[in-house]
């Protein structure tokens, strides 16, 4: 993401509990002076006190200080935990870690699943080997569009494609909601306001295709989900011929924007019927749980944007099959190498980093440390989400760091499926595994 | 060392930039797409290998002289291209590969805050060079799948200092004619450089293609690149070089690394400017490829951009990184063209017929693949 970063705010402390008020009025003045209304800078600072009085606790005598930083998103504020590794037992990162979900009596140590629930995204990631990066990210308020409001587009025989202005992505966004059913229509196309300052910002990006007189025929949206991963939305044509050749135009356009950057893979979750199928590989089937129980099944479709000149991955036995087979059919060149634990000693302890979009219902979950629990880890994890609500319980395993194939086990064990094989998503190739099943 | 962090060094252009991760050896590729051979297609190699001077040359090399350094400024080799030319010595200037000049005139004239204009799909080092090294490029949409001399020029402002044209355009084939070149130079007066890359233009049989060198005398300003990797079939000996007037390539030469351009480079590149019937061998078997491509694709219904130069380009009904992945497993090595900023397109080397055959026979087979295994559900 964009940002001004003269506009950062930082406070180091060391974890104790003493500073406790200044940290907690450090993030609520920030989230402020950053933009946020006063009842998210509230949420944003509940989270924060959450985080560090877990910190606080978990904390061992050698705790070095905690950098804290507080930033702009544009349309967010976010707080970021910046932690040295050997200062703190990393099983205390663990959502689930001393928890007794069944004892509510317990809930006064749940400091991280409680940040999360006063936040729009808490993730917890690692830096490099010697630091964790814990962010909070609480958004602004936007008004969304409750009833669609009508708007009409006409065909157009000659077009750009160029980046849309703020206003015209408005514009775009009541274009969508004309022409196009809701289930086709993501979140951030309902909040125009939040998508002009998220594309501001760089976090999101878009082509349209313009008229000569200004006319809006057609448009499409991308942000990055990682380091190589990007994820595009449409195209979304408006009143154009069936023949026309705008939406392979708009994916087109998008693709020569990301060429020659670091993005390795383009993906589509939500195509619209427009959408070029056969300039994309199909990579399989998610299920989107929404909050009122329905669900949508959510078909993948991806596309290199470079020539794939070979890896290797690693692949528990019980996986094999599910990545030979994905590796034969999207024809990836990979040296394909068994792993698995054959008795050389684990840490007792592993330790999942968990990503969650409260707005999306959804929690991410992957392997941050090797332990010999690992299994129970995940039966753990799962419980807790399913007792908080999350719908959406993912978990990304990567073929690329040899040791997180010792999850394997323990994830098909536990009922999570792998649905699809991103290549190129992590270290190497990753394999998203989705908890199917009940809604709660 | 504990707390070492290098991010904290990185200029802002450098984290934002990815480098650039070449092909794998042939040995590995074939082993990871378990093919038995691969017919080399996308680097625009000429299949021919080097002309029979040059290999003579190299098979006379003797080892010892490995031990000793090169002449640092090539100059036996400069010595050579005056005579040829009827240039001075001094106004030539060699490079490991004529990538490597690229990366001399940017550090001779520009800094922080200047700018380059070049194409958005051509040849994409200009706009490497530059955007590692922190300078904007500013990129000119083709028009025609040639380069836009006005666009060019209205991206000029006081902070341009390089102007590149790839002429012939790697990849879609297309050149200005002398007038246009002309005309483009007459307007950009002495206000910026002008790099013409030449790298192909020994492929160009019509005579209303410009000798860039030619025009050195008119145009101070003018720099002409050309390179022994491509006609000359010496790309893994890596040498190319520039040409200006002499006041413009003492500059360069100041930001040039001697010392750069091997011995064994030096020999086979003099050996290979005497071999002239290399050149119509070569250009024969481009005539051939070409023609026999050409009927080929138009029969399969794919569209073709087929200018100078020993490649073409097809475009594809499916993803061409898919479909690179998919000729390679039939032991055919293509340029996947999205890099090129054309997804959907694959640029072909034009080679000798077993190589053409072997394209056409695996591109066919993949077409007529189910959908599915296109990548249609």
């Amino acid at each position: 993401m964009r940002r001004d970063a003269a506009e950062d705010v930082f406070l180091t402390v060391g974890a104790r509990k003493g500073f406790l008020p200044l940290v907690t009025g450090f993030v609520e003045q920030a989230s402020l002076c950053l933009g946020l209304g006063r009842e998210e800078a509230l949420g944003l600072t509940l989270g924060a006190e959450e985080v560090f009085s877990h910190l606080c606790s978990v904390a061992t005598s050698t705790s070095g200080p905690v950098d804290i930083r507080c930033s702009s998103g544009g349309y967010c504020v976010r707080t970021e935990f910046l932690l040295r590794t050997d200062a703190f037992d990393l099983r205390s990162f663990n959502l689930t870690a001393s928890v007794s979900v069944e004892n509510e009596a317990d809930l006064d140590r749940l400091g991280l699943i409680l940040a999360s629930r006063t936040v729009d995204r808490l993730d917890l990631g690692r830096e490099n080997p010697r630091e964790l990066r814990l962010t909070l990210i609480k958004e602004k308020s936007y008004p969304c569009f409750r009833e669609p409001v009508s708007a009409a587009a006409h065909p157009l025989t000659t077009y750009v494609l160029r980046p849309p202005t703020p206003e015209e992505v408005q514009f775009v966004s009541l274009l969508a909601g004309s022409y196009y059913d809701r289930h086709f229509l993501s979140d951030f196309l309902l909040s125009p306001g939040r998508l002009v300052d998220m594309i501001a910002v760089g976090e999101y990006q878009a082509v349209a295709a313009v008229g000569p007189a200004g006319e809006i025929g057609g448009a499409i949206f991308w942000h990055r989900t990682g380091a190589r991963t990007v994820e595009c939305f449409g195209p979304y044509v408006f009143n154009q011929p069936p023949e026309s050749r705008m939406p392979q135009g708009l994916v087109e356009g998008c693709i020569a924007t990301l060429a020659r950057t670091r993005a390795v893979g383009l993906v589509s979750m939500h195509p619209t019927p427009q959408f070029p199928v056969g300039e994309f590989e199909p990579l399989g089937v998610l299920t989107s749980y929404a909050q009122d129980g329905s669900s949508l099944p959510l078909r993948a479709y991806f596309r290199l944007l470079e020539e794939d000149t070979g890896s290797a991955v690693w692949v528990h036995p019980e996986l094999m099959e599910f990545v030979e087979t994905e590796c034969r059919r999207l024809v990836l060149p990979r040296e394909i190498r068994p792993f698995h634990n054959v008795g050389e000693t684990l840490p007792r302890h592993s330790v999942l980093s968990a990503a969650f979009d409260r707005t999306q219902s959804r929690a991410i979950l992957r392997p941050l440390w090797p332990g010999a629990d690992a299994d129970e880890n995940i039966a753990q994890h799962a419980r807790l989400l399913r007792e908080e609500g999350i719908r959406n319980i993912r978990f990304v395993l990567d073929l690329g760091v040899g040791w997180q194939a010792e999850f394997t086990p323990g994830l098909l064990r536990h009922g999570f499926r792998p649905c699809l094989l991103l290549p190129y998503a992590g270290e190497g190739d990753v394999v998203l595994f989705q908890l199917p099943g009940e809604c709660p | 060392m504990d707390g070492f962090s290098p991010d904290i060094l990185v200029p802002e252009h450098i984290k934002a930039f990815s480098a650039y991760i070449p092909s794998k050896p042939d040995d590995v590729l074939k082993q990871l797409y378990g093919c038995t051979r691969i017919h080399r297609l996308n680097n625009n190699e000429n299949a021919l290998g080097p002309p029979g001077t040059a290999c003579a040359a190299i098979m006379g090399f003797p080892a010892v002289q490995g031990s000793v350094y090169p002449s640092g400024d090539a100059y036996h080799l400069r010595g050579k291209l005056a005579q040829r030319f009827g240039m001075h010595p001094d106004q030539f200037l060699a490079g490991n590969g004529a990538n490597e000049v690229i990366g001399f005139v940017i550090k001779a004239f520009c800094r922080e805050g200047d700018n380059i204009i070049t194409a958005d799909k051509t040849f994409a080092v200009y706009e490497w060079v530059a955007e590692f090294s922190g300078i904007e490029a500013r990129l000119t949409p083709l028009v025609d799948h040639g380069f836009d001399v006005s666009g060019m020029l209205e991206r000029i402002d006081p902070r341009t200092k390089i102007l590149f044209v790839c002429n012939p355009n790697n990849p879609t084939g297309t050149w200005w004619n002398r007038e246009t070149l002309c005309g483009f130079l007459d307007r950009v007066g002495g206000s910026a450089l002008v790099v013409v890359d030449e790298a192909y233009r020994e492929f160009v049989e019509d005579p209303d293609f410009p000798d860039g060198l030619a025009l050195v005398p008119r145009y101070p300003n003018l720099v002409v690149f050309r390179t022994f990797s491509k006609m000359y079939g010496l790309a893994g000996l890596r040498i190319g070089y520039l040409a200006g007037s002499r006041e413009v390539v003492d500059i360069i030469r100041r930001t040039c690394i001697v010392y750069s351009v091997n011995s064994l480079a030096q020999v086979a590149a003099l050996a290979a400017l005497d071999d002239e019937e290399h050149v119509e061998r070569t250009l024969e078997m481009v005539r051939r490829g070409r023609s026999f491509l050409h009927r080929e694709l138009n029969g399969l219904g794919l569209p073709v951009i087929s200018g100078e130069g020993n490649f073409l380009m097809v475009r594809l009904p499916m993803s061409d990184s898919l479909a690179y992945r998919k000729l390679m497993t039939r032991g055919v090595m293509v340029r996947a063209m999205t890099g090129f900023r054309f997804p959907n397109w694959i640029r072909v080397t034009i080679s000798q017929m077993e190589a053409m055959e072997a394209f056409v026979e695996a591109l066919s087979s993949i077409l007529a693949e189910p959908a599915q295994e296109q990548g249609r559900p």
